[in-house]
C-alpha cells in the first residue's frame, strides 16, 4: 500500500513537472519574437509559436500538419535546402527565402535552418526560424536606389562635366586663337600707329590723351610721360599740345580737319575722326599732319602764276587798244580782209586777257586775298547789270534770256559786287555758251526769308552735265568733254572761281542737270554774311 | 426535453475508463473556436444538468476524467450545435494539432515509430483500450484497430479526424482517407487507412 502511495505521489509531482514545462515551454514559445516551427522528416509542421503565426497569418491549427514548403514561393529551394549535405554537416544553415503570407502577401524572410535529432542522433526532422527581412530588404533596395540614382546622377554629372570640359577646352582653344589674332591685330595697328608718318594721337572717351605715336611727339619734342592721362581740356598753356584744347575743347569732338601754322616752317593739318565700336563711341583719333612743304610748293607756284599773269596783262592791254585803234580806223583805212585778220586777232587777244584775268583770280582764291571791296548791295541790280551786258551774245544765238525778279523786296547782302559779278556773269556765260540756238536761260533772284538766304539760280535747256563728271565740275582746269566740242574758248576756271567767290561769302553752290535737256546752277548769299575773308 | 435520453444516458454511466484532462480541456476548446465562448457555457449548462457540472476552467489537464465526461460532450455539443459529421472529424483532428501530448509525441512519429507509438500514446489518453497500426506503405493503405473500447458513432468520426491528423505527419493528405466502421467482435472498431 505504502509503495502504491508512493508511486502515486511520484506520478503526480511528475504531472505536475511537466505541467510546469508545458507552461514553460507555452511562455517561451509566445515571448519568443523570432517565428519558429518543428518540422518532421517528411517536411509537415508540427509546432508552431506565436510569432510563427503572427509572421505567416496562420493559425496553429491551421498550419500543423501542413506541408511547410507550401508557406514558400521557391520551393524548390527549401527542398534542395533541406536535403543537401551542408546542412547534414552544419549546425544551422542560413537562407533567404520568400514567404507567401496566409492573406496572399509576400515577403523577404531570412529562414535559419537546422536538423531536430532524438538523444540516440537519428533524425527527427528539423527547427525552422523565420525572420522578416522586408524593412531591411526596403531599406537595401532603397538604398541600392539611392546609390545607383546617386551614381547615375554622379555618371551625369561626370558626363555634363566632360562635356563642358570640351566645351571650356574648346572655348578657351578658341580665345586663345582669338587672342592671339587680337594680339597679332594689335601689334599689327600698334606698328602702323608707332610707324605713321604723321602725327598720331588718341584720346579716350573721357578726351584724355591715351597714347602718341613718335610721328607726334617728334613734331613737338614732347615727353609722353607728361601728357599721357591728360586732359586735353586741363593741358597747361606751356604744353605744346596746348592748340588742341581750342580745336578739341571740354567735349568729345566729331570729324574735324583744319590747317593751323603753329609756328614758322610747321603747318599742321589737324583732322579728328571719332573711333566707332560696336558699343559706341571708344574715342577720338587726332591726325596731324605735316603739310608746311605742300603749303611752300603751292604757294611758290600762286606767286609764280601771279607774276606771270600780272607781266602777261601789261603787253596784253597793249596788243588789246593797238589792235581797237585798228579795227576803229584810227590808224587809217583798213581793207575789209585785214579788218576780218585784225578781229580774229583782237577776239583771240581778248581771250587770252580773260585766261589771264581768272588765273589772277585764282591765284588770290588761294593766296586768300580774294574779296576787298565788302559792301551791303541790292543783288538784283547786280544781276540786271549781267544780264544786260549778256544779251547781245544770247541775241546772236537766239535763246530767250528770261530775268525773273522776286515777287517782293529783298534785303541787301554784304558782298564784293565787282565778285559776285563774275559769279554770274560765269554761270550766265557758260548757260549761253552751252545751250544751243533757239534755246532758253531763266535767272531767278529770291529771298528764303526762313533760311535768311538769297538764293540765285541760272536755268538752260543746254547739253547738260553727264553723270560722270558731275563731281568734277568745280575742279580747277576742268572741261567737260561735250562742253570743250561745243565752245573750244574755255580756260575751265570760271565755276571753279565762281565756287570760291560764292564759299568766301559763306553761301553754297550747286547744281541739277539732265544730259541733253539742262542744267540749274544755284547759289546762296546768306543775308548777314557773318566771315567774309578779305 | 433533454437531448439525451434517460435510458442513453444510463448506458454512458456504465462506461469504463478514464480520459486525460487535456484532452478535455482542447476538445471544449474547439467548442469555443466554433460556438464561441456562450457555446461552451451552454453546453456545460447542459451537461451540469446530466450529472456532470465539471467546468473548463476547473479541469486540470494531467488528471484522469471519467471517460463518459468526453463523450457525453462529443454528443451533446453535436446535437446542440447542429454539427455535421464532418466538423466531427475536424474536431477530432483539431484534437490532435492541439494537444501538448500529442505534439510531444509527434515530434518521434515517424514511418518505423507510428506502430510502437501509437499503443504507447493510447495510454496517455486513455485508461481503457487497446490500440493497434498496421501500415502497408508500399499499397499505400493500413487498419487501426481498437479493442475493448465502447466507441458510439461520434466518437467515430471524431477519432477518424483523429487519425488523419496523425497519418498526415507521415504520408501526404492529398489522397488520404480514414473511414472507421464497427467490426464484429465486441467493442471493437477499426479503421481504414488509404493515401
Amino acid at each position: 500500500m505504502d509503495d502504491k502511495k508512493r508511486t502515486e505521489n511520484l506520478l503526480k509531482m511528475t504531472m505536475e513537472d511537466l505541467e510546469e514545462l508545458e507552461r514553460y515551454i507555452e511562455e517561451l514559445s509566445s515571448f519568443l519574437p523570432l517565428a519558429v516551427c518543428t518540422i518532421n522528416p517528411s517536411g509537415v509542421v508540427l509546432v508552431v509559436n506565436s510569432a510563427f503565426q503572427n509572421l505567416t497569418g496562420y493559425r496553429e491549427v491551421e498550419i500543423i500538419g501542413e506541408k511547410v514548403d507550401s508557406l514558400f514561393l521557391n520551393k524548390k529551394d527549401f527542398q534542395n535546402l533541406i536535403e543537401s549535405k551542408t546542412l547534414k554537416e552544419k549546425t544551422i544553415l542560413t537562407r533567404r527565402m520568400t514567404l507567401s503570407k496566409k492573406e496572399g502577401g509576400k515577403i523577404p524572410v531570412n529562414m535559419a535552418i537546422s536538423i531536430r535529432r532524438n538523444k540516440e542522433g537519428n533524425f527527427l526532422g528539423h527547427f525552422i526560424a523565420l525572420s522578416d527581412i522586408s524593412e531591411f530588404e526596403k531599406l537595401k533596395q532603397g538604398l541600392e536606389e539611392k546609390v545607383k540614382e546617386r551614381t547615375k546622377n554622379l555618371e551625369e554629372q561626370t558626363q555634363e562635366i566632360t562635356q563642358s570640359r570640351v566645351a571650356l577646352m574648346n572655348i578657351l582653344e578658341d580665345v586663345e586663337k582669338a587672342k592671339e589674332e587680337s594680339e597679332e591685330e594689335r601689334d599689327k595697328t600698334l606698328a602702323i600707329f608707332e610707324n605713321f608718318p604723321e602725327g598720331l594721337l588718341f584720346l579716350d572717351q573721357k578726351n584724355r590723351i591715351s597714347s602718341i605715336n613718335p610721328g607726334l611727339r617728334n613734331f613737338f619734342e614732347l615727353d609722353p610721360e607728361k601728357v599721357i592721362g591728360e586732359k586735353i581740356a586741363e593741358l597747361e598753356k606751356e604744353s605744346p599740345l596746348n592748340f588742341l584744347v581750342d580745336i578739341l575743347g571740354t567735349t568729345s569732338a566729331g570729324a574735324y580737319k583744319k590747317e593751323l601754322e603753329l609756328k614758322e616752317n610747321l603747318i599742321l593739318e589737324i583732322s579728328t575722326i571719332p573711333v566707332m565700336r560696336v558699343k559706341g563711341k571708344i574715342g577720338t583719333l587726332v591726325i596731324l599732319r605735316n603739310i608746311t612743304r605742300e603749303k611752300t610748293v603751292e604757294r611758290l607756284k600762286t606767286e609764280f602764276v601771279s607774276i606771270s599773269a600780272h607781266q602777261l596783262r601789261t603787253p596784253l592791254s597793249a596788243v588789246k587798244w593797238t589792235l581797237k585803234m585798228i579795227l576803229d580806223g584810227d590808224l587809217g583805212k583798213i581793207s575789209e580782209e585785214q579788218h576780218e585778220f585784225f578781229l580774229k586777232t583782237y577776239k583771240s587777244n581778248e581771250r587770252m586777257i580773260r585766261l589771264v584775268n581768272d588765273l589772277l583770280n585764282v591765284t588770290r582764291i588761294e593766296e586768300g586775298r580774294f574779296l576787298y571791296n565788302v559792301k551791303s548791295q541790292n543783288i538784283i541790280k547786280i544781276a540786271q547789270e549781267v544780264i544786260n551786258s549778256c544779251s547781245v551774245l544770247a541775241k546772236r544765238k537766239k535763246i530767250a534770256l528770261k530775268f525773273q525778279e522776286p515777287k517782293s523786296k529783298i534785303p541787301k547782302v554784304k558782298i564784293d559786287t565787282e565778285k559776285i559779278n563774275i559769279v554770274i556773269q560765269n554761270l550766265i556765260d557758260n548757260a549761253i555758251r552751252y545751250t544751243k540756238n533757239n534755246g532758253k536761260i531763266n535767272i531767278s533772284v529770291k529771298y528764303l526769308k526762313d533760311q535768311k538766304n538769297i538764293l540765285v539760280s541760272v536755268k538752260d535747256t543746254g547739253i547738260g552735265i553727264p553723270k560722270n563728271q558731275e563731281k568734277r565740275i568745280f575742279k580747277r582746269f576742268f572741261r567737260g568733254v561735250e562742253a570743250i566740242k561745243m565752245e573750244t574758248m574755255g580756260t575751265g576756271l570760271g565755276l571753279f572761281i565762281a565756287k570760291n567767290i560764292v564759299e568766301a561769302h559763306g553761301g553754297k553752290i550747286w547744281f541739277e542737270s539732265v544730259e541733253n535737256k539742262g542744267t540749274t546752277f544755284y547759289f546762296t548769299i546768306p543775308i548777314a554774311s557773318a566771315t567774309i575773308s578779305k | 426535453m433533454s437531448l439525451i435520453s434517460k435510458q442513453f444516458l444510463e448506458e454512458i454511466k456504465k462506461m469504463e475508463g478514464e480520459i486525460i484532462g487535456s484532452s478535455l480541456k482542447t476538445d471544449r476548446e474547439f467548442i469555443v473556436e466554433k460556438e464561441g465562448v456562450e457555446g461552451l457555457s451552454k453546453l456545460e449548462m447542459e451537461m451540469g444538468k446530466l450529472g456532470y457540472p465539471l467546468k473548463q476552467a476547473e479541469i486540470d489537464k494531467y488528471k484522469w476524467y471519467p471517460v463518459q465526461q468526453d463523450f457525453l460532450s462529443l454528443m451533446l455539443a453535436q446535437k446542440m450545435f447542429n454539427w455535421s459529421d464532418k466538423t466531427v472529424q475536424e474536431w477530432g483532428r483539431w484534437g490532435a494539432k492541439t494537444n501538448f501530448i500529442i505534439k510531444l509525441m509527434s515530434r518521434l512519429v515517424n514511418k518505423e515509430t507510428i506502430s510502437k507509438l501509437a499503443s504507447k500514446y493510447w495510454r496517455r489518453y486513455y485508461t481503457k483500450g487497446e490500440i493497434e497500426y498496421k501500415l502497408d506503405y508500399k499499397n499505400k493503405t493500413g487498419i487501426t484497430t481498437i479493442r475493448d473500447f465502447v466507441i458510439y458513432p461520434v466518437h467515430l468520426h471524431y477519432l477518424e479526424g483523429y487519425f488523419y491528423q496523425i497519418m498526415c505527419l507521415i504520408v501526404p493528405a492529398k489522397d488520404l482517407k480514414v473511414e472507421g466502421s464497427e467490426v464484429g467482435e465486441l467493442n471493437t472498431h477499426q479503421f481504414k487507412i488509404t493515401w
